[in-house]
């Protein structure tokens, strides 16, 4: 299991064990590094290949970066804009969203750009998501009390 | 949810009498191979009284039980308490929300 947690800057692994859902061992799989512009860059959304790789989102570091199942870059798209939120697969493509960059005097490009949805061509596909199955007993167990919403 | 009456009916809650995960809100999630979903919780960014002793939630909504099924909930609960004492104080409150938008995303893949 990768989990990213974009507040210690990394992504964490785990072994799963399917059978009983327990996690195990946890360890940094991906550190992000220091932006060159000197911010902050956090991982934050991703999406897996069919090769097993991850395609993850630099939130503050303008780009999608590919990370092998060793944990290693093997390839990055490069966005005119800073804060990348998330990656999803369409076919061989990918597309990107990011946030708004709140920075306009020292990114004023980037804050130009930022909000805008782009899509890449990477020549891979998604792989296949799983399913959810729910107990056709169990679903509304629990009515919505109208008076809390 | 019905989609003919449009009503909608809870499958799990995170605030019931078993969990008690109060000021939270669903991140992101993934199904495992098994048909579990895997949530992860963020503290709400617009319940600004959750802040001190702010937490995250490491959740499994097991299919078969139906309730809650928290896994490694203290230690990622101090790890991420440590870095947002740093984010506070690097950052002017305002932007903090931000960031805790931006935190946790859960993805699993196994075959």
């Amino acid at each position: 299991m990768y989990y990213t947690d974009s507040l210690k800057l990394n992504v964490l692994a785990y072994d799963f064990d399917a059978m009983t859902g327990d996690i195990t061992n946890e360890r940094v799989f991906y550190a992000q590094p220091q932006g060159e512009d000197g911010e902050i860059a956090a991982p934050d959304g991703h999406a897996m290949d069919i090769e097993g790789c991850i395609w993850v989102a630099i939130y503050g570091g303008s780009k999608v970066v590919r990370i092998s199942p060793n944990g290693e870059v093997i390839a990055e798209i490069l966005l005119p804009t800073r804060n990348i939120t998330d990656v999803a697969f369409a076919g061989e493509d990918v597309f990107i969203t990011c946030a708004t960059d709140e920075n306009v005097e020292k990114f004023p490009k980037s804050a130009e750009n930022s909000g805008n949805l782009f899509k890449c061509h990477v020549g891979i596909k998604e792989r296949p998501l799983n399913k959810f199955r729910l107990e056709k007993d169990k679903i509304g167990v629990l009515e919505i009390d109208s008076g809390m919403l | 949810m019905d989609k003919k009456t449009g009503k909608s009916k809870y499958i799990a809650r995170y605030d019931d009498d078993t969990t008690k995960i109060e000021g939270q809100i669903s991140n992101d999630g993934a199904v495992d191979s098994q048909g579990r979903f895997w949530v992860g919780t963020m503290a709400d960014p617009m319940d600004f009284s959750k802040f001190e002793g702010i937490f995250v939630h490491f959740i499994s909504i097991e299919y078969t039980l139906m309730n809650f099924k928290v896994v490694f909930g203290d230690l990622i609960q101090i790890s991420v308490f440590i870095t947002l004492s740093k984010v506070e104080s690097e950052y002017p409150m305002e932007s903090v929300g931000v960031w805790m938008t931006k935190r946790c995303t859960t993805l699993i893949h196994s075959s």
